[in-house]
């Protein structure tokens, strides 16, 4: 394929996946070159409708109005591409499922937040069909070239579904959690980020979401047995490395 | 094989001439805990007391990730090259050097032999350092205590604990032709060992096998394993597991690769393998999204059987030297040596 049609959108979030994209500075030239971009209003703000061939959608699902775009995209778009860890799992949007969404609005916007609905954080997969999710907090650089990259072949890339323990072990770290006792998510969250913040001594706090099948209890019990009290664990774990929905499971399995 | 004399001062002159010839590969330490394989900078700075690396050596001749070539545009397809000079690993314990020795036969037991292993294996020289066991090694066990081939060089520091006594001495058995070409002409010129240092030498290795906290007989391990598939104890490690899978990764036999084709914004692409791990969900998933193992004790059960049946029965013995690197390095304490013990002793006559 000589030039893919492609929009970019964000719905709640920071926009630091989109960010991504434009600090490819050694890169944005051959980009320009490969993708026609119908919409990426963090870079212009010329809007063209009718059909793409792939949307990359950031954010989680927390207004109706992200609903709303979400379903026109994916009417509109051959191939959705979830762009980050809150498109893929809710990230930190979906942090703990047991507050009630209106009074954490109340909490942050107070009487402001009447302007404006929200609801219960939600991953793009909880609405429509998603054809290919590309975690992190933000997407690795490489990584997202290489799906643009693939997208102009008309594949998707292999990218790794091993834990970060995978990462920092080639990396050859010291264990974060065997030699330091800390809480570290590692084991439980997607590698693919060559184990930075565990190479700084940085605990892992899951940016990436979970593993397609974290271990959440062997993770709880071994650190309850180190000492770690339940409470700490299952925060450093709700925080990113479990998927939205998940934080009533925990609080069943572990409560 | 003769026995040579090498002081402190000696080594350190050798290494720092080498450094300038070859690649030259030490134990350094990285923090207070963990050591690596790195290259060679001062003598002071490499740690010859060590007791493990994370990685085993097999990163130097099966890298954690290698592209096998490179694919132009044009279709043109290239094979990155290797350094010219030879790479020199210093200070490899007995263990980790039989690790080579099963990485050798692997990767030279197919109808083709696999070339990338091969090209890397043949600028790879190993000198061997001797060492004392700590609370994970079982080595003894396993018959890797000792290596008698598989070095060029091998160094015997009989007094491990005292590194900067002012007359330290290493003992140094020739291995290979190429050792004694990596000596230069000091070969020639250092003495040998006399009778009462021989001596000191067979006390040390005596005190070093008392010093082995770990057992088990591994003539019994196969046995162990076939009979107890259906062990409750497997379900009770897939409990305990997180599949993180630096068991695997860290282990200096483990050898399952996988193999993906990148692409580039030109239209290039390359072929790149890297280490995958039995442990891993998707690593025995395929076409339809079936998984053949699809529950971690499955998988866990499968690591074991692997190491200690299936290689042993297709390579005559275990794809295990009992360097204890899984048994450090998993977080959840899954102990080798304490799920055999505990397989053995359930079901099997075995005098404790």
């Amino acid at each position: 394929m000589d030039q893919l049609t492609v929009g970019i959108f964000g719905l709640t979030g920071c926009a630091g996946d989109q960010l991504t994209l434009l600090n490819c500075e050694d890169e944005l030239l051959a980009i320009a070159g490969k993708v026609r971009m119908k919409s990426f209003k963090m870079a212009s703000t010329t809007e063209v409708g009718g059909e793409i061939e792939v949307a990359f959608v950031e954010g989680s699902v927390c207004q109706p109005r992200d609903l709303a775009l979400l379903r026109e995209v994916r009417g509109r778009a051959h191939n959705l591409v979830a762009l980050g860890t809150c498109a893929c799992f809710g990230g930190v949007a979906a942090m703990d499922q047991r507050l009630d969404p209106e009074i954490l609005k109340e909490k942050v916007y107070g009487t402001e937040g009447d302007l404006f609905a929200i609801q219960r954080a939600r991953p793009l997969s909880t609405y429509v069909d998603v054809d290919f999710m590309l975690p992190g907090c933000p997407v690795e650089k490489e990584q997202l070239l290489e799906t643009i990259s693939c997208l102009l072949k008309g594949s998707f890339p292999e990218i790794p579904t091993t834990p970060v323990c995978a990462d920092c072990r080639i990396r050859e770290n010291v264990c974060l959690v065997i030699e330091k006792e800390q809480v570290c998510c590692g084991a439980l969250t997607r590698g693919g980020c060559k184990a930075r913040c565990p190479s700084l001594d940085v605990p892992c706090l899951g940016c990436r979401g979970p593993v397609e099948d974290a271990y959440y209890r062997a993770e709880m019990e071994f650190l309850a047995a180190r000492g770690v009290t339940r409470e700490v664990v299952r925060k450093e774990m709700l925080l990113f490395s479990t998927p939205a929905g998940m934080g009533e499971r925990l609080e069943k399995e572990f409560d | 094989m003769r026995v040579l004399k090498i002081s402190r001062d000696q080594l350190k002159k050798w290494l720092d001439e080498l450094s300038g010839t070859v690649d030259l590969y030490v134990p350094m330490p990285a923090g207070k805990q963990v050591h690596r394989f790195e290259p060679y900078t001062t003598f002071e700075e490499l740690d010859l007391s060590y007791t493990r690396t994370v990685l085993p050596p097999k990163k130097f001749v099966f890298p954690p990730e290698e592209v096998l070539f490179n694919r132009a545009p044009s279709g043109e397809t290239t094979v990155p090259d290797l350094p010219a000079r030879d790479l020199v690993l210093f200070g490899v314990h007995p263990c980790d050097i039989n690790g080579i020795r099963i990485l050798d036969t692997f990767f030279s037991s197919f109808d083709k032999p696999d070339w990338y292993y091969q090209r890397r294996r043949a600028r790879l020289r190993i000198v061997g350092l001797s060492c004392l066991p700590d609370e994970h090694c079982f080595c003894r066990s396993m018959d890797c205590d000792s290596a008698a081939s598989g070095f060029d060089l091998f160094f015997h520091d009989i007094d491990p604990e005292n590194q900067d006594r002012g007359e330290k001495v290493f003992f140094v058995s020739l291995g290979t032709v190429e050792g004694d070409i990596m000596l230069a002409d000091r070969a020639d010129t250092l003495p040998e060992a006399e009778p009462e240092e021989l001596e000191a030498l067979l006390e040390y290795t005596e005190r070093r096998e008392s010093a082995y906290t770990l057992d088990l007989d591994p003539s019994i391990l196969p046995q162990a394993i076939k009979l107890h598939q259906a062990d409750p104890l497997w379900d009770r490690l897939g409990e305990q597991c997180l599949a993180c899978g630096v068991c695997s990764l860290g282990c200096p036999t483990c050898t399952c690769f996988n193999i993906r084709d990148t692409n580039d914004l030109e239209g290039g692409s390359s072929r790149v393998r890297n280490w995958d791990a039995c442990l891993y969900r998707d690593f025995a998933r395929v076409a339809g999204d079936h998984n053949f193992r699809p529950h971690r004790s499955e998988r866990i059960q499968n690591r074991y059987y692997h190491k200690q049946v299936g290689f042993a029965e297709a390579f005559g013995k275990p794809s295990c030297v009992g360097c204890g690197r899984c048994i450090k390095l998993c977080p959840t304490g899954i102990h080798f040596v304490e799920v055999f013990q505990s397989l053995a002793r359930e079901r099997l006559p075995v005098d404790e």
